[in-house]
């Protein structure tokens, strides 16, 4: 095994005596942390989704999860080997499978189209769907939502109270922020940086 | 067939288009080692812009060979990667529309720029990005009738003119773009490409003896003064007629105008478009595709159709879609098509076209 790079290991659920991993979440995000030999180990401070390049790749069913986890040296010592992740959903809420960044391009009648911009995978081909404007649960936010507004689409299992699992979908609009009078100072002044550099303050 | 990655010969011009699904980018070499690049898109890893990986592919110094660098507006579709291309191209310069020459477009680009909307930058923090880059701003401002590039040869010239934007279109573009400002005062917004594209920059090139016109995003206005109809009004030379065209607004009907293939077109010219995807709307339509046909024998499209369908994804997330979305979804192809067309620089030989990485006729 190597020393100074992290190790990937498949996940093999029926190995023995699995290292105790502990998954929290905060509702919008994974948060995995373990002890090895009685220590505690913040592994990883955040991971979500299901991607190439996360840290944790989730496909589990059934209330578990399995998958590829990517993992610091302190592993690979002897008293520690990972061979085994399966985690009760009981133990966190959420589990994000997929998130994109959407953008409204046009809205007719009830049905806006969006462009879907992949939040885990920014090289992933952008995808295209027409949805009805009734997917956004407030209807502050469905009068809001115009051409150039960007919304949040979230995909992922979540337990509801009596354990049982469900796939839920989320879209919200981003909350952008208003121009206030601090932002509108910084505005002007690389405004007028702009415009000098364009020559239109000598013009 | 020539191979795909051998250069022109000095004595040899060549206008490529390269467009994926969503995008455009035309490269052009002039003359003996010298390029044009207009506009930009990425290649198929959605992150180098195409332009350069071809130049580079066929073995151009991109540091010393491109001499123009050219944005004819700030849509996404056209800008892609554009900072990049400048960033590389030190011996290039940079030009845009005057109609961005204003203090409203000053107060856009700070507006935008001092918030993080979305990943995927939009058009206007490209044009940003190229500004940090140029720090005496661009090189050139174009308008309608303007020169920006002139090679004296043995016993002619070649000429890179801008058409466009007409005087009264930049003084609407201000207007414009000081309304796109003051509804970003109440939340911000990504700005829509969808505005007119009044602004866009069409160019013509000039050569001995033949001639190129590259329409950008250009459309046909009501007004005389503005769009198509400013650029017709313009007094052009009789050796302005062009043989090759790049046809703007990706062959949509807002951008044809009958003079244009009348007055300052050869008939039948090679004729090249990008397409482009925005909902459930792809251009050009079939209709678009009959009415350009009827002009010309040599319609090329970078790619067709120009989205495909979504990736399969783990089960769950697709049920999820597809019971939100229906069957409404597709994917933007990543992977630019490239139009390639070659002849010599005195005329004497017709244009070779290649269609390469999916480039077709339509």
């Amino acid at each position: 095994m190597g020393t100074s790079t992290p190790l990937e290991k498949a996940i093999d659920s029926s190995a023995p005596d699995p290292p105790p991993i502990t998954f929290q979440s905060d509702g919008a995000e994974l948060k995995l942390s373990t002890t090895t030999g009685g220590k505690p180990h913040q592994v990883l401070t955040s991971g979500y989704g299901y991607s190439s390049d996360t840290a944790i790749k989730l496909n589990g069913d059934n209330g578990a999860i399995k998958g590829t986890l990517r993992l610091p040296n302190l592993w690979d010592s002897e008293q520690s080997k990972v061979k085994t992740m399966r985690a009760d959903l009981d133990s966190f809420k959420r589990v994000i499978l997929q998130q994109w960044e959407a953008v409204v391009d046009s809205k007719d009648g009830d049905q806006m189209s969006m462009r879907l911009f992949d939040l885990k995978d920014k090289y992933a081909p952008v995808e295209v769907v027409t949805i009805s404007v009734d997917e956004l649960p407030q209807e502050e936010d469905r009068r809001n939502t115009t051409v150039g507004s960007v919304l949040y689409w979230t995909i992922g299992y979540e337990r509801r109270r009596g354990g049982q699992r469900m796939r839920f979908t989320e879209i919200r609009p981003k909350r952008l922020p208003k121009i206030d009078h601090t932002a509108q100072l910084k505005i002007n002044m690389k405004a007028r940086k702009l415009a000098e550099k364009f020559g239109l303050d000598e013009e | 067939m020539r191979n795909r990655l051998a250069q022109p010969k000095e004595d040899e011009v060549e206008v490529s288009l390269f467009g994926p699904g969503y995008g455009e980018c035309a490269v052009v070499h002039l003359y003996a080692g010298e390029w044009l690049v207009i506009d930009s898109c990425y290649g198929e890893d959605r992150k180098t812009p195409v332009a350069l990986n071809y130049l580079q592919n066929i073995g151009v110094d991109v540091e010393q060979a491109v001499k123009w660098v050219i944005a004819t507006h700030w849509h996404d579709d056209h800008i892609k990667g554009l900072a990049q291309v400048v960033n590389k191209a030190t011996s290039a310069k940079f030009a845009c529309s005057t109609a961005l020459k204003c203090q409203e477009f000053c107060t856009l680009i700070a507006t935008m720029d001092n918030f993080s909307l979305v990943e995927e930058s939009s058009g206007i923090n490209e044009l940003s990005e190229i500004l940090e880059i140029k720090d005496r701003g661009p090189d050139q401002w174009l308008s309608e009738n303007s020169c920006f590039f002139r090679k004296s040869l043995s016993d002619s010239t070649i000429e890179g003119h801008a058409l466009s934007p007409a005087a009264a279109t930049i003084t609407n573009g201000h207007r414009e773009i000081a309304s796109m400002i003051a509804k970003q005062k109440n939340g911000i917004k990504r700005l829509p490409s969808t505005n007119p594209n009044h602004l866009s920059v069409v160019i013509q090139l000039v050569f001995p003896n033949f001639a190129v016109l590259l329409g950008g995003d250009l459309q046909k206005d009501t007004q005389p003064d503005q769009g198509w109809n400013a650029v017709l009004k313009l007094e052009r030379p009789q050796n302005w007629q062009s043989d090759c065209y790049k046809i703007p607004h990706h062959g949509s009907h807002n951008g044809h105008d009958d003079r244009i293939w009348n007055e300052m077109l050869y008939p039948s010219p090679l004729s090249m478009l990008t397409p482009w995807v925005r909902g459930s709307k792809d251009l050009p339509t079939k209709d678009d595709v009959q009415r350009i046909k009827a002009k010309t024998d040599k319609l090329f499209t970078t790619v067709w159709p120009p989205r495909v369908s979504a990736r399969r994804k783990m089960p769950a997330i697709d049920r999820e879609m597809k019971a939100i979305a229906g069957k409404k979804q597709s994917a933007l192809r990543n992977k630019p098509g490239h139009i390639r067309a070659r002849r010599k620089i005195n005329g004497e030989s017709e244009w070779e076209i290649q269609l390469l990485d999916g480039a077709r006729a339509l």
